[in-house]
């Protein structure tokens, strides 16, 4: 039993909410009417882009810490208004207070709004456009606590040249790493090598990329094969959408990605980690049981080598993961707190972490808590 | 292992190449399924409707070699490579022996990958019920030993899948086997398929979801060889996906709550996803019931309907073994995979004293006999 209480923890994964005049203030004017915009509804306010395309409400979002509060957590309400949403949503100053409140050092900060919805806009240069004004705005949002807020800037790799240039304009605003889409348009995976300048520029510059779970660049998942069914419970979609990353992840490897760009950093943010255990031994049994019809990699490496050197995982309150941890590998696994969200462990973060890693060593639970996600994206550690 | 007597519940036969030509009706043409070349391999493939299916065939009888040289391993080859205990029951029986297994429950090879790969229902049912034919003539010469799973094709036509899985029963077959994943749009939530399900629930054979029988999976694409060989890659490592999306529409769509006696058998995918899956169905089931609407009775979770209702057929996954206690003992089932080239063959007893060594010995003997004998009703004289 883990004993550590006092230090501070590092989170993988911190969201911001954007506020409703983030793009309607800053985005490019050309993209002014399609930008996504807040209309205010009888009971709740809601989301459009493209003018009429409705990405869902605001205000649901950051009901952090309710749900250690009722025994019915299903009864948390699923919608509301920008009033209700958690000051350290968007303050940076708030933010820092209910970080320390809940003995977090710092996090990578990913969007919120944008980290759903916004990702299927078909219109590619729109996409770019709302990324490049996030950008801004979260790079204004940690400048005042630069060593605690790491915020992730959102990357359209549509266009990889493109892509390419925004990355290095968001090192020069001070974000010290990126995410791209969890999968990318189907015709466009991330084994294809038209990403190689996008992949060799992360490297050059030292930006750590992350894959969120809800960022599709598609409507997934079942559609993309097979006719929506009416009659499915979008629960199973819940269930299964670790697929996705797993996909990217995997194709990636295979594909040789991490052979040609050794310091790429990739990781897997907020798709849980219990599925990794299987994952790697499968590629492993692949690589070493079909040798005709994969690529052999330099230095006799296996796909999982390549995970263990190049990738990391995080997630929340995944104990089946923390108990096959040896399999997955100690050193690749992020706790993080998803804070300010409703499925956040926010402001009960040391008590769950407590409880999740209950049969881990001091050591372990240090690096799955505070060290390996500092390390991987670059963050100063706390003393 | 010591004496225990052991049941394979995942072997396979390979079909004898001139089965469907001899027993399919006239009307089906040429359209049945016959030996040809592959276009660009040259080793012997199938052609059905004229059009070559790409079958693996040494990947499907070369059994052991990757004992020897897992890197040397070919996955094309002829029908004369095909080992004899894989079409002949005598052969057959001598392996087992040789192998330590007592029963085999047998699926096929070829036409396997026929699901995926033959589009038109008709023929395919026709195929299936000449093979079923086929298959129950085999396992006659030992009923003990030899436990026939029937291929049943449903495709929007449960009548049809009903007759056939009536069929099944009356020639002693220990299960019946559909689709992993059904046709676009016919997904396991769909009503139509509630009198299928009441069939098999009173009829008594499990149903079996095998790895790579999806009537709509996803293919590989991409035009270049080097992202074709990714694709594949990334295809394969993940492809438990497709009996997940299916296990979750049956359980959230209240399938196994409405039909409490109707097992299902997932086979081949392995074991150490099924925790994760478990946790995350329990997840959404509890806190996102906005999104699972329906209730099981005497509240009951998914977790339970698992344990009730599904078996995991596995070959040697020992993490999975370690996560017994989540997965369940009773809910196990090893399986060979003889004489695929992923086989254990022939050295199944080692591997399993290897991952069965943190089992006590009354948790081996379920995973190795017990489950399956009770699940398939296979008696031991």
């Amino acid at each position: 039993m883990a004993t550590q209480t006092k230090v501070m923890l590092m989170s993988a994964d911190n969201h911001i909410v954007e506020p409703p005049d983030l793009w309607t203030s800053r985005i490019e004017k050309k993209f002014r009417d399609r930008a996504p915009h807040v209309v205010q509804g009888d009971d709740h306010d809601w989301w459009y882009v493209e003018g009429d395309q409705c990405l869902g409400s605001m205000g649901n979002t950051t009901n952090a810490g309710a749900r250690f509060r009722t025994d019915k957590p299903h009864e948390i309400p699923a919608e509301g208004r920008w009033e209700s949403v958690l000051p350290g949503a968007y303050d940076p100053h708030e933010a820092i207070k209910d970080m320390d409140m809940d003995g977090v050092f710092g996090g990578v900060i990913f969007p919120t709004l944008c980290v759903g919805g916004v990702w299927r806009t078909e219109d590619s240069e729109l996409l770019s456009a709302i990324c490049r004004a996030y950008n801004d705005w979260i790079a204004e949002f940690c400048k005042p606590y630069p060593d605690r807020l790491k915020g992730a800037a959102m990357i359209n790799v549509d266009n990889v040249p493109e892509a390419v240039e925004e990355l290095e304009r968001c090192k020069g605003l001070g974000l010290n790493s990126a995410f791209i889409t969890v999968y990318p348009k189907h015709d466009h995976q991330y084994h294809n090598p038209e990403y190689d300048p996008f992949w060799d520029a992360a490297q050059r510059l030292n930006m750590p990329i992350s894959l969120h779970s809800g960022s599709d660049r598609e409507v997934l998942p079942m559609n993309l094969f097979t006719k929506a069914d009416p009659n499915q419970p979008p629960g199973v979609v819940y269930s299964t959408n670790d697929y996705w990353i797993r996909r990217s992840l995997t194709s990636m490897i295979w594909s040789g990605v991490f052979e040609r760009f050794p310091n790429l950093k990739v990781a897997s943010v907020e798709n849980e980690a219990g599925w990794a255990g299987q994952w790697l031994y499968k590629m492993d049994l692949l690589h070493r049981d079909r040798g005709m019809m994969w690529p052999r990699f330099k230095d006799d490496m296996k796909p999982s080598d390549f995970f263990h050197r190049n990738c990391a995982i995080g997630f929340q309150e995944d104990w089946v993961a923390v108990r096959v941890r040896q399999a997955i590998g100690v050193e690749n696994l992020m706790w993080g707190s998803d804070y300010p969200h409703t499925e956040g462990t926010w402001p009960d973060s040391h008590r769950i972490v407590r409880e999740v890693f209950s049969d881990v060593t001091d050591e372990e639970l240090h690096k799955m808590t505070v060290t390996n996600a500092a390390r991987f994206f670059n963050i100063e550690q706390p003393n | 292992m010591g004496a225990t007597k052991i049941i394979s519940s995942d072997s396979h036969v390979i079909e004898p190449p001139d089965l469907w030509q001899e027993r399919m009706p006239k009307s089906f043409g040429d359209r049945v399924p016959r030996l040809g070349k592959g276009e660009e391999s040259g080793a012997d493939d199938f052609y059905v409707d004229g059009r070559p299916i790409g079958v693996l065939i040494r990947s499907l009888t070369d059994a052991g070699s990757r004992f020897e040289d897992p890197e040397g391993i070919r996955l094309e080859g002829g029908i004369d490579e095909v080992r004899a205990g894989a079409w002949k029951s005598g052969p057959r029986l001598k392996d087992m022996d040789f192998d330590g297994i007592y029963s085999d429950l047998l699926y096929p090879s070829i036409i396997l990958n026929f699901w995926s790969g033959v589009a038109d229902s008709e023929l395919l049912r026709g195929i299936f019920v000449a093979y079923n034919e086929w298959l129950g003539e085999f396992c006659s010469e030992n009923p003990d030993r030899l436990k026939g799973v029937a291929q049943i094709l449903i495709d929007g036509d449960v009548q049809a899948g009903i007759r056939d899985l009536t069929q099944a029963a009356k020639s002693n077959m220990g299960g019946a086997m559909i689709s992993v994943f059904p046709r676009a749009g016919e997904e396991y939530t769909d009503p139509m398929y509630d009198p299928f399900w009441a069939a098999a629930e009173e009829i008594g054979l499990p149903l079996s979801l095998h790895i790579g029988t999806g009537r709509a999976a996803e293919g590989a694409i991409g035009d270049n060889k080097m992202i074709k060989i990714a694709a594949t890659g990334a295809l394969r490592t993940n492809i438990e996906y497709w009996v997940r999306m299916s296990l979750c529409n049956l359980i959230y769509a209240g399938v196994l709550d409405r039909f409490p006696k109707l097992q299902f058998v997932q086979l081949e995918h392995e074991l150490s996803w099924i925790p994760f899956f478990i946790d995350r169905m329990e997840w959404c089931y509890r806190e996102r019931p906005q999104l699972t609407p329906y209730r099981f009775k005497d509240g009951a979770t998914p977790r339970d309907l698992m344990r009730r209702q599904v078996f995991h057929s596995f070959q040697e996954d020992g993490l999975g073994i370690q996560q017994r206690d989540i997965i369940g003992v009773d809910n196990l089932m090893w399986g060979s995979d003889y004489p695929h080239v992923e086989s254990t063959f022939p050295k199944s007893r080692e591997i399993l004293d290897d991952i069965l060594s943190v089992c006590s010995e009354e948790e081996k003997e379920k995973i190795v006999a017990g489950n399956a004998a009770r699940i398939y009703d296979i008696s031991f004289n």
